[in-house]
């Protein structure tokens, strides 16, 4: 201990006398000690039990169910708050000339144990009758507010039924975005919504699940010292159950499952996490290197004030130490900091507010732990170089590393990148007949409504990432090697590249490991562009939809699973086309027996690529028309030509895929009895496959031939491509809870701004290792800009001499980590799903060559055109 | 046990190798007493600074021993090297002898401290050598940069003998001072010999070397010629009468 002290005292006052340097360090050190800290503080608090409590029973103390208040209050303590649980409904309200669905909550603004429901952001709480609160979700969509604020005497009216007048904008704390009106229960508002609604339920309390005792829930607020286990018993004693708050924050039933997903991403993030760390200590390595090296003659003279090697070695170490305590105490201040900036974003992501803040010490602590070793590891390789220099050569101001280290280095590098590069390819033959058949299935499948489960194996993972990881650390051993084999080059470049190139070979120790991190964060950015690329494809070549566009399907299944009336259905079809600009209805009649409907079913065994065997995927429904009837058109997809018109009046069933067809080509439909029915068959092209419609088609004479009858069980209601978001809403608010439409929604936007996210982190990245490794050449190369001062350089070299220092580090890595990342993308990719190794190309040229060339534009323009005029001897 | 604090026998010292080798000492051989004050003179390039490495252990000869207090210094590791630093060689620089961001007191104290004295014992050695060499407390705990050119000369001597040190290696250790101040160095140095110590003093300043017992010169790392030991008064009347 006692030699650690002069190695930490000169430590100390060296990070002192460096703000800049030592600014820079504690500030990579920090950076993932605050992002820990920030994402743990928030994470933590939205799902630490106390929040899960507040969230479900406000500030109740406990929650009653199966008994009525009446009851309850014999066994109550005094001083007792006792309120009934709300209710919430969905009903229709008018909006202009449109129908707007929303959900009407019953629940008392000035009740405190109705708090986590609703609060009053604005305004006066309602006094019953036909007055309400709105959120401001909800004001705005229907054009209540002036200048964000409720207009005076702002009115809502529920559809074919009261109006209400609106006293003030309601929050509610849980569900921040969600659209909801909130009346008083018992009002006269709140009664009627109840009537004329749809599905009203209590408010659903995880907690008393699965007994869905939320029906009749009693929220309690219990005086001090309250005995709740006595209660427990004497209301158990009469069928009754009591939940705790403490219960509630609680649950017994809360599992957490631990599958093979949880570990491989558990895995996956580990593998991240340390790859970013690493980035981290070649940053500040980098720093530190440079700071070693400025005090050299330092070093010398503890050498030859009776230091050894060890002492040199500590006094570097010291400085990785004093720095990593700083940059972990920053990062723990900055990660909270942050976090209580990104409240509001986290709000939003949560759709709910912050209760308070829940804190994981030992997280905490175990991040600042993390931020300490790196600044250590940072200084462990200039450690090592300055505990190697001899006291003679330090004097003397020159720091020499052997070359059979550099040649170690290299063949270790080397090896790492040829172990990591069959790793990967070992990975991708694993998988590769499967991913073949599995690419094979996806395009036989396309349309049809199947999904195909892509390959996967953990082993042929692990050796992906694996391979992946080792040639990433391989290639940052060998990147002061290749610098040294392109500066070989120099000689044929002009002046400022040819200055440049042999800067970066003379100060390895500062552009090896800056190309390094680099190379890591790029690869990562590649990689990651490239899967989520083709996660996309995937998603796209199995998009199954449930309906044609333009389409609105009113299904006939209520309920219970109970059938809606034809007429309750056609006059639900009939209002939505009303509100929809060349709204049609179309009745889709299918065959039944007396009691239960008919199906198709796949011929058992009778299996094609892409097909289960013997199921049916979306309806299997038959439906009855003939074939001049306009849902033809619908159901497949366009008119039926004139083969298929005949076979329908011939008797045959049309449908849509080949495999409903047996040897014999004749579709089996189960009705009534063990054995299915078969007919002769026809198919029709369709272009796509929608689960919600009917799988097969026939005509009327053929169910009145099979005794059996005919029965509108869909509507459908076809619209012209002009509706508006807003009319579908209003149709589908009209149409009832069965009403579902297809909305084609544009995914390209957040698509691009995903592949940009991850694009821009590259650029960052790059930025960062390249503004470090030309601001340390800069304080390092002071004494060789002089020298071109006094020679007759024009200042505009030193803006070229840095521009080229950043072009050549930045693309260095830039070209390496983009080969890297594109190369275990390409070994991942049967992960992902998609059938097609699929290229971001911007993503790689953002990379690979723009981060670079913006880097080396940033560099120049920030550097100072004036070269220096310092005294050359020291 | 030697009666020299320093002996170098035909000490040789090669840089590099074949048609690039140059030869900084040739064969040269040295010994210093207790109380003996030797200064090395010769042109630039003739291996003075060369000499004073090989000296201390900062760097090892070609060929020749090099013996510190009775220990070949050729059959010490390098720990072993660096423990002789700490308690038998001091070196003095022409400049840049003191760590920056150590006070005074501290750069005194850092040999003792790196020899797992404790840090009072130390500072009380450190202070104790301050004194010896005309710096007072006050300035003990100033930094390099807050005192002046012949205090920090002052300082590094103090340093270099701070502790059983005996030989101190000093290296143009007035180069970067006045006159007046290099002077008052030298007067140091010599005070310092006289009372026990053996210095090796390398210069170029002929007044400097006057300093010393005895003045060796070097040319292209060979000694050309040695003015032999200083006589006393009744040694010069010996010679003169030739009795």
């Amino acid at each position: 201990m006692s030699r650690w002290r002069p190695a930490l005292r000169i430590a100390r006052r060296t990070v002192l006398r460096s703000p800049a340097r030592s600014a820079l360090i504690a500030l990579l050190v920090a950076l993932p000690v605050a992002g820990a800290t920030s994402i743990d503080l928030l994470v933590r608090t939205m799902t630490s039990p106390e929040h899960r409590a507040e969230r479900e029973i406000g500030p109740a103390d406990a929650v009653v169910a199966g008994i009525s208040a009446e009851r309850l209050s014999a066994y109550l303590p005094p001083g007792t708050r006792l309120a009934a649980n709300p209710f919430q409904v969905r009903v229709a309200v008018d909006r202009g000339s449109r129908t707007k669905l929303t959900t009407l909550v019953a629940a008392d603004a000035r009740e405190p144990l109705h708090g986590h429901l609703v609060r009053v952001a604005e305004g006066r709480a309602p006094r019953g009758g036909r007055e309400v609160l709105v959120t401001r979700s909800l004001a705005r969509r229907m054009n209540l507010l002036d200048d964000g604020h409720l207009r005076a005497h702002a009115t809502i009216a529920m559809r074919r039924g009261p109006v209400a007048t609106v006293t003030g904008l309601a929050r509610a704390p849980f569900c921040l975005s969600c659209e909801q009106i909130v009346a008083p229960p018992g009002s006269q508002f709140a009664r009627i919504a109840r009537r004329r609604g749809q599905g009203a339920v209590a408010v659903f309390i995880e907690a008393l699940a699965p007994s869905n005792g939320s029906e009749q829930a009693l929220l309690l607020d219990l005086p001090q010292g309250a005995r709740t286990d006595r209660l427990a018993a004497t209301l158990d004693a009469r069928a009754a159950r009591l939940v705790t708050r403490d219960q509630v924050a609680h649950p017994d039933f809360r599992t957490t499952i631990i599958d093979d997903s949880t570990l491989r991403a558990a895995a996956l993030t580990a593998v991240a996490v340390a790859l970013g760390l690493l980035e981290i200590v070649l940053l500040a390595g980098t720093a530190l290197a440079v700071g070693a090296r400025r005090q050299v003659r330092e070093l010398g003279l503890v050498a030859a004030s009776g230091g050894s090697a060890g002492d040199v070695r500590r006094i570097v170490l010291a400085q990785g130490l004093v720095l990593g305590v700083l940059g972990a105490a920053a990062g723990v201040l900055g990660g909270a900091a942050l976090a209580l900036a990104a409240r509001p974003l986290a709000e939003r992501f949560y759709n709910e507010q912050l209760t308070g803040w829940a804190v994981g010490p030992w997280e905490v602590a175990g991040a600042a732990l993390v931020g300490l070793l790196s600044g250590l590891a940072a200084a462990i390789v200039p450690a090592i170089g300055a505990g190697r220099m001899k006291p003679v050569d330090a004097l003397a101001g020159r720091f020499r590393t052997a070359r059979t280290r550099r040649r170690r280095n290299a063949g270790v590098g080397a090896a790492l990148i040829g172990a990591g590069v069959l790793s990967g390819i070992g990975g991708d033959r694993l998988l590769d007949d499967e991913f073949r058949a599995y690419a094979e299935q996806v395009a036989a499948s396309a349309g049809r409504g199947v999904f195909v489960d892509p390959p996967s194996s953990d082993l042929s993972l692990v050796l992906v990432i694996g391979g992946g990881t080792l040639a990433v650390v391989g290639l940052v051993l060998l990147a002061p090697v290749l610098i040294g084999y392109l500066a070989r080059f120099g000689a044929r470049l002009p002046l400022p590249a040819r200055l440049a190139v042999r800067d970066a070979e003379r100060h390895r120790h500062r552009t090896g490991p800056a190309a390094g991190a680099i190379t890591i964060a790029v690869a990562g950015a590649v990689f990651a562009a490239f899967i989520v690329a083709m996660l996309f494809h995937a998603e796209d070549a199995r998009i199954v939809p449930q309906l044609p566009r333009h389409v609105l399907a009113i299904e006939g299944e209520g309920e219970g699973g109970r059938s809606q009336p034809k007429a309750l259905l056609t006059d639900a079809g009939d209002a939505a086309a009303a509100e929809l600009s060349g709204g049609r209805r179309l009745d889709v009649r299918v065959a039944r027996t007396d009691r239960r409907g008919v199906h198709l079913v796949a011929p058992a065994g009778h299996c094609s690529a892409g097909t289960p065997c013997g199921s049916i995927v979306g309806n299997a429904q038959l439906a009855v028309v003939a074939s001049g009837e306009g849902v033809t058109r619908v159901l497949a997809g366009g008119p039926l030509d004139g083969a298929a018109r005949t076979a329908l009046r011939a008797g045959k069933v049309l449908v849509f895929d080949p495999v409903m067809l047996d040897d014999a080509g004749r579709v089996r439909v189960q009705a009534v009895g063990p054995r299915p029915r078969r007919f002769e068959g026809h198919v029709v092209q369709r272009q796509r496959h929608y689960t919600a419609l009917p799988s097969a088609i026939a005509s009327p004479a053929l169910v009145r031939r099979a005794g059996w009858t005919a029965r509108v069980d869909q509507v459908l209601v076809t619209y012209g491509a002009t509706a508006q978001r807003d009319d579908i809403d209003s149709a589908l608010a009209v149409a009832g809870d069965t009403a579902a439409a297809y909305i084609d929604g544009d995914e390209a936007p957040v698509r691009n701004a995903i592949l940009l996210v991850v694009a821009l982190i590259a650029g960052l990245v790059t930025l960062l290792g390249v503004a470090i490794s030309v601001a340390l050449s800069a304080a390092e190369g002071r004494a060789d800009l002089a020298t071109l001062a006094a020679v007759g350089a024009p200042p505009r070299r030193r803006r070229a001499l840095v521009a080229t220092q950043a072009l050549f580090v930045g693309g260095l890595g830039g070209l390496l980590g983009t080969a890297l990342g594109t190369f275990v993308a390409f070994t991942a990719r049967a992960t992902t799903g998609s059938p097609d190794f699929v290229v971001p190309w911007w993503n790689l040229a953002a990379a690979g060559v723009g981060a670079p060339l913006v880097a080396a534009l940033v560099a120049a323009a920030c550097t100072r055109g004036r070269l220096p005029l310092v005294r050359r001897a020291e | 046990m030697s009666q020299y604090v320093l002996e170098l026998r035909d000490v040789t010292r090669v840089h590099g190798s074949g048609d690039a080798a140059v030869h900084a000492l040739r064969g040269v051989s040295l010994t210093l007493a207790a109380g003996e004050l030797v200064a090395v003179m010769g042109p630039s390039g003739s291996g003075k600074s060369t000499l004073l490495n090989v000296a201390g252990g900062l760097d090892a000869p070609s060929a020749g021993v090099v013996v510190v207090e009775g220990t070949d210094l050729q059959q010490l590791s390098a720990t072993a090297l660096a423990a002789l630093r700490r308690r038998s060689i001091g070196y003095v620089f022409q400049d840049y002898n003191l760590i920056p961001a150590l006070t005074a007191a501290e750069n005194v104290a850092l040999p003792r401290e790196l020899d797992g004295i404790g840090a009072r014992a130390s500072r009380r050695e450190a202070l104790a050598a301050l004194d010896e060499v005309g710096v007072g407390a006050a300035a003990a705990d100033r930094f390099p940069d807050e005192l002046a050119g012949g205090q920090r000369q002052r300082v590094a001597i103090a340093r270099a003998l701070v502790g059983p040190r005996r030989l101190v290696l000093a290296d143009e250790p007035t180069g970067a001072l006045d006159s007046e101040s290099g002077e008052s160095v030298l007067r140091l140095l010599r005070a310092r010999c006289d009372a026990g110590a053996a210095g090796l003093l390398v210069t170029h300043e002929a007044r400097l070397a006057g300093w010393a017992d005895r003045v060796v010169f070097l040319r292209d790392g060979a000694v050309v010629d040695d003015t032999g030991p200083r006589l006393d008064a009744q040694a010069l009347l010996a010679q003169g009468t030739g009795s």
